[in-house]
């Protein structure tokens, strides 16, 4: 069993970045380090020079100080390094003990797969992490969690002695991270070289015992979890101090009338849902995955079919029949997931912020070039958004800068938005853009937008929500206000049957 | 200083672009035919103003399908029918003139009708039914051959057999006059004939037909829409863009451009065939393929298209100069298409890195 693994000097560079610039740092067998940096400080590059993705431009990898030559991904498994990626890399329609045992299969008969044995070596390690699974049962059929619990006895199997976990527990309940936990202090015990990267700040310190800072693809320091703060980690991360993130946001308060007013509205995904929105109010949709939040903000948008209620905007009863109706009377959503629904990626910053406007920026078949330049200037100038010029493409932007277009989107001057749904506008964005957006948020709704923010973070949506409604399996569960929301009373709501 | 430095740029700037390495294939392949066809023809046999004539006389129908091709990509979508709705109307043309005595405006405006019929038809599969788009336009392609070889046959004949019909010289419309004269001008007339290049009339008509689908793909809100919804179909819902309207109009489209494909094919030849333009299936998607339109849309234009045009036909006239039979021709059209698919994997891969180092 390896005892040690070695970051040396690595150093790695793609065209116009420095990714990593010499990253040495040490992780010891029998411990878990957790790697924390804001976005683009170089853990995923680095991780896939450990993973064998990618081969370091300087520096080596060394375990037990053998230093490590591998070419390919295969290579570093066989060097004892297993990396489990937030995307799961097992086969859905096979087994459970034939994805432990890829490749690997235990024979008979010189060709015939050994189902028996196949079956109680995977019960073994099944046993080994008290696990409730079927070893014949096909992986796709299991709950995401699992999945990854497979994933993680796929390493154990190959015995590898170095196990790495890419913000494992993003798809994970809480009662399922519990269980992730207890997996990875078992590994711990067997004495493996954990690392653990996370954005989540209660989780590393409930879990590592190092923690590594990295900041802009150099190595900051390496703390003691026991020894440090939430406070000093953040200041280190993001090289300044952020101080308390939403005590210091200049809110509205202020509410005009009411602008949204949803009664019993029911769709496929929700089912009698009622609140009212006030004009420069933000209210916050809090719940677990699958509530219904996102489904009653694609509901209100004519994204989805109306089964029943009634939605009264801007004093009007509206019945829209898609998107372009609810867009045309003012209500703008920013989806989930700005790559698959939000972006034309492909396409640059002005072709993404003045789509939704083509229409009004020209009379006539012709687009207005001048138009366009210029609402795309007074976003990038209003959201303070990192780009050269107008004309990059979206792909090659940071998340937050995306998130950034799409809000640049929605309140050029032309488009008359006055509900923006911002839907996880956070996700997967960095501690020091995150706290940006908030108060670009609290600056929307001093314009007098409503504002509905939907988010899976409970600290983020009930501290910079005005009203919190709290849902659970498409009803509402209790609604509150920022002043007297906990944590808990909120969880306890969302959890509620 | 500033303005050297500049101009510099724009420099490098343009021999990074995807024209400029379009162009460089151009010239590459210019360069491997001439100096082959020398070889083994002991004298430049290819780069001459006849084969540059040669080219520009086989182009416009290709040309046509390209077109169609073009634009629907750009939006994410395939139309693998288009060769047989082009052979269609290029046949109705034929039928409807010699048997019913159809004038020629009618015949051409009655097949351009029935092409964009088809056209919806597809759009109707794709958006209505939700196939994949290349297995409803495949399918498709079979039901129109099959309807081709159907018309194909003379009813006054005894045994219906034909599966040609030529237009006599002598056939007279319903209002008395000729068609043959103008399908005749259509497909035949050129300008500056017997001089080094001769323009033919339908060149003009294709190059004109590029300049304002790249107007139209450029500057214009539709060609806007194109590229959002061929490039996040989703995305373009949620601002507002309606994709099946768009997808509806380029299905038609690219039936409208395999229409006129078809009729300069009657044209051409005053013939309808049951197996007109069948060597064409592939040809439009190739050339826009190589044209850097991207298999998966978003992304590419109508120049490159052209680019991607003029490549796959030297490539044809290139096989000719160097006496390669036609299998050997067809197989190399294959590896033609294979270059085109793979450069669009490359060019795919490599902004999907560009964009991960971007983060």
């Amino acid at each position: 069993m390896a005892q040690s693994l070695e970051f040396s000097g690595i150093g790695k560079s793609f065209p116009g970045v420095r990714a990593l610039d010499d990253i040495s740092f040490r992780a010891e067998a029998g411990k878990v380090l957790a790697l924390i940096g804001e976005n683009g400080a170089g853990k995923s590059t680095l991780l896939k020079i450990l993973s064998g993705d990618l081969k370091p431009d300087e520096g080596t990898v060394s375990i037990d100080g053998v230093v490590q030559n591998y070419g390919s991904p295969n290579d570093a498994i066989n060097a004892g390094v297993s990396v489990i990626y937030q995307e799961r890399q097992l086969i859905p329609s096979l087994s459970v003990a034939e994805n432990i045992f890829p490749g690997v299969l235990p024979v008979k008969a010189g060709f015939l797969v050994d189902k028996k044995k196949l079956r109680n070596d995977t019960q073994a390690i099944i046993d080994k992490f008290g696990l409730p699974i079927d070893p014949m049962m096909p992986v796709g059929l299991l709950s995401v969690a699992y999945q990854q619990m497979v994933e993680i006895m796929k390493a154990y199997r190959r015995n590898s002695a170095v196990i790495a976990f890419d913000e494992p527990t993003a798809p994970l309940t809480d009662t399922e991270i519990e269980i992730l936990f207890k997996l990875i202090a078992e590994l711990k015990e067997e004495g493996k070289v954990i690392l653990y990267i996370s954005h989540r700040m209660n989780e590393i310190f409930q879990i590592t015992d190092e923690i590594v800072i990295m900041k802009d693809g150099k190595y900051v320091k390496t703390v003691l979890t026991a020894a440090t703060n939430e406070q000093d980690i953040v200041k280190a991360m993001v090289g300044r101090d952020i101080g308390d993130t939403y005590a210091n946001l200049s809110r509205n308060d202020a509410f005009g009338e009411v602008l949204l007013d949803v009664k019993n509205l029911s769709s496929p995904y929700i089912d009698g849902v009622t609140f009212q929105l006030h004009r420069g109010e933000i209210l916050g949709l809090a719940g677990l995955a699958g509530a219904g939040r996102s489904e009653t903000a694609r509901a209100i948008f004519g994204a989805d079919p109306i089964l029943g209620g009634s939605i009264t905007f801007d004093g009007k009863e509206v019945d829209f029949k898609s998107p372009k109706d609810a867009i045309d009377a003012g209500i703008a959503l920013c989806p989930e997931d700005r790559k698959e629904q939000g972006l034309v990626l492909f396409r640059s910053i002005k072709d993404n912020v003045s789509a939704p406007v083509i229409d009004k920026l020209s009379n006539g078949p012709f687009r207005n070039a001048k138009l366009e330049e210029e609402i795309t200037q007074s976003a990038i100038d209003k959201f303070s958004i990192k780009t050269p010029s107008s004309d990059k493409i979206c792909l090659e932007l940071s998340g937050g800068n995306q998130q950034k277009v799409i809000l640049g989107r929605w309140t050029s001057p032309l488009v008359d938005t006055k509900l923006l749904i911002l839907d996880e506008p956070t996700k997967g964005i960095d501690v020091g853009t995150k706290q940006e957006i908030y108060q670009m948020v609290c600056d929307l709704a001093k314009a007098g937008y409503g504002v509905i923010f939907i988010s899976s973070e409970l600290t983020e949506v009930i501290n910079v929500s005005d009203t919190i409604i709290v849902m659970h399996n498409g009803h509402i569960t209790g609604s509150t206000t920022r002043q007297e929301a906990t944590e808990e009373s909120v969880l306890a709501l969302a959890m509620l049957d | 200083m500033n303005s050297i430095k500049q101009k510099d740029s724009k420099l490098r700037l343009f021999t990074q672009s995807k024209m400029f390495s379009l162009l460089l294939l151009l010239v590459l392949e210019v360069v491997v035919f001439t100096v082959w066809a020398w070889i083994k023809q002991g004298g430049n046999s290819f780069l001459t103003f006849k084969s540059l004539t040669t080219i520009i006389n086989t182009m416009t129908v290709p040309g046509f399908l390209a077109l169609g091709a073009a634009f629907l990509m750009i939006s994410g979508n395939i139309d693998l029918s288009s060769a047989s709705i082009g052979a269609f109307g290029a046949m109705f043309i034929a039928a409807s003139i010699q048997y019913f005595h159809f004038t020629w405006w009618l015949a051409i405006a009655c097949a351009l009708v029935i092409a964009i019929a088809f056209g919806v038809l597809n759009a109707v599969l794709v958006n209505e039914f939700r196939f994949q788009p290349f297995i409803a336009t495949m399918a498709m392609s079979s039901v129109i051959k099959g309807l081709l070889a159907f018309i194909s046959m003379d009813p006054k004949a005894a045994a219906p057999v034909a599966t040609t019909i030529t237009l006599s010289p002598q056939v007279v419309d319903f209002l008395g006059g000729s068609p043959v004269k103008i399908l005749e001008f259509i497909g035949k007339k050129k300008f500056f004939a017997g001089s080094a290049i001769e323009i033919p009339f339908n060149i003009i008509l294709l190059i004109a037909a590029f300049i304002i689908y790249g107007v139209i793909l450029r500057q214009t809100k539709f060609g806007m829409k194109v590229y959002l919804v061929g490039g996040n179909p989703m995305a373009a819902r949620l601002v507002g863009v309606n994709p099946k309207k768009v997808s509806y109009i380029l299905f038609a489209n690219s039936a409208f451009a395999a229409g006129i494909a078809g009729v300069i094919t009657h044209s051409k030849t005053l013939q309808g065939s049951s197996i007109a333009l069948q060597a064409d299936t592939f040809t439009g998607l190739t050339a826009a393929m190589l044209g850097g339109i991207s298999f998966g849309g978003g992304s590419g234009g109508m120049g490159g298209a052209f680019i991607g045009l003029l490549i796959t036909r030297a490539f044809a006239q290139g096989m000719l100069a160097i006496n390669a039979s036609s299998y050997i021709t067809t197989a190399f059209s294959g590896v033609l298409l294979i270059i085109a698919l793979s450069i669009d994997f490359a060019s795919q891969r490599r902004a999907t890195a560009r964009a991960i180092k971007g983060v």
